[in-house]
């Protein structure tokens, strides 16, 4: 497990456990998470973070968009390969 | 719009690259102020503007002066990997010209960029608040890009300032203003929040 999804680990867990919920209330939506508590969904990413941030600060919390499945980046040209 | 050009004699070879810099996001700078810290100096970083890329990514240990947490993770697809976890981080990406764009990077795995000329890419998720323009025959190319001021879709309740004015209008989209009667007609547009 690399060190980002150490920090992270609580939130994806809560976030895998209230996922058909959340699926059911909000989705297409962003989720704020921290720790084991959903604080609220968004509209927007960027809303979610700031939101994220005003609350507590420069710490590690989860942000990701409601959906049945995780949504990959894609990077077609080689430059962007590991 | 703001716009910048940049003639770069190895296009062909090397592509369109920007020097910008990355630095802490507007969001996350207020959170290092209320807790009476001072924000990293941005890191300045060479990308490839790339409009195959989903996302924006840097290498790793680019973001590691500016001290962030991350703020998501998600699943990489490249044409070697896939589904690879990275780290997703709040920044606020300088352009040439000025503007600005806060946006979420990934954060790459310790062998991405190695042995190339660049820090990352500069992906879909900044060149849709702009326009990208490839001169090929003239080796130059024109990024048109409103930055922050634009970053996130107008929404019909905005107000928007226009000239210093307020005046109640609605938007499409980014690029497409409407506002009542026909005020922007002949005028630069400059839309704030």
């Amino acid at each position: 497990m690399t060190a980002t999804m150490e920090s992270l680990k609580q939130e994806l867990e809560t976030y895998e456990i209230h996922r058909e919920q959340l699926l059911g209330e909000a989705r297409g939506k962003y989720v704020l998470i921290r720790g084991n508590s959903i604080v609220a969904t968004y509209d927007t990413e960027q809303d979610a973070i700031n939101e994220g941030y005003r609350q507590f600060g420069n710490v590690p919390f989860l942000v990701t968009r409601i959906a049945a499945t995780d949504e990959p980046a894609n990077f077609l040209s080689p430059v962007a390969s590991f | 719009m703001p716009s910048f050009t940049i003639e770069a004699a190895d296009l062909e070879t090397e592509g369109p690259v920007i020097d910008v810099t990355v630095g802490v996001s507007g969001a996350a700078q207020g959170a290092l102020a209320q807790a009476g810290q001072q924000p990293s100096t941005p890191v300045s970083a060479s990308l490839l503007v790339d409009t195959g890329a989903s996302h924006s990514m840097v290498k790793n240990g680019l973001l590691a002066t500016l001290q962030l947490h991350p703020v998501g993770t998600v699943g990489v697809n490249t044409p070697t990997s896939q589904g690879v976890p990275c780290g997703l981080y709040s920044v606020r990406i300088r352009l040439p010209h000025g503007q600005y764009v806060d946006t979420t990077v990934i954060q790459s795995p310790p062998s991405g960029f190695q042995g190339q000329n660049i820090d990352g890419v500069i992906g879909r998720d900044v060149l849709k608040w702009g326009i990208l323009i490839y001169m090929g025959q003239r080796a130059q190319f024109t990024l048109k890009c409103s930055g922050s001021e634009v970053r996130r879709r107008i929404r019909q309740t905005d107000t928007l300032a226009l000239d210093g004015q307020q005046a109640p209008g609605r938007c499409r989209d980014t690029a497409l203003l409407v506002v009542p009667g026909g005020c922007l007609r002949g005028r630069g547009v400059d839309a704030r929040f």
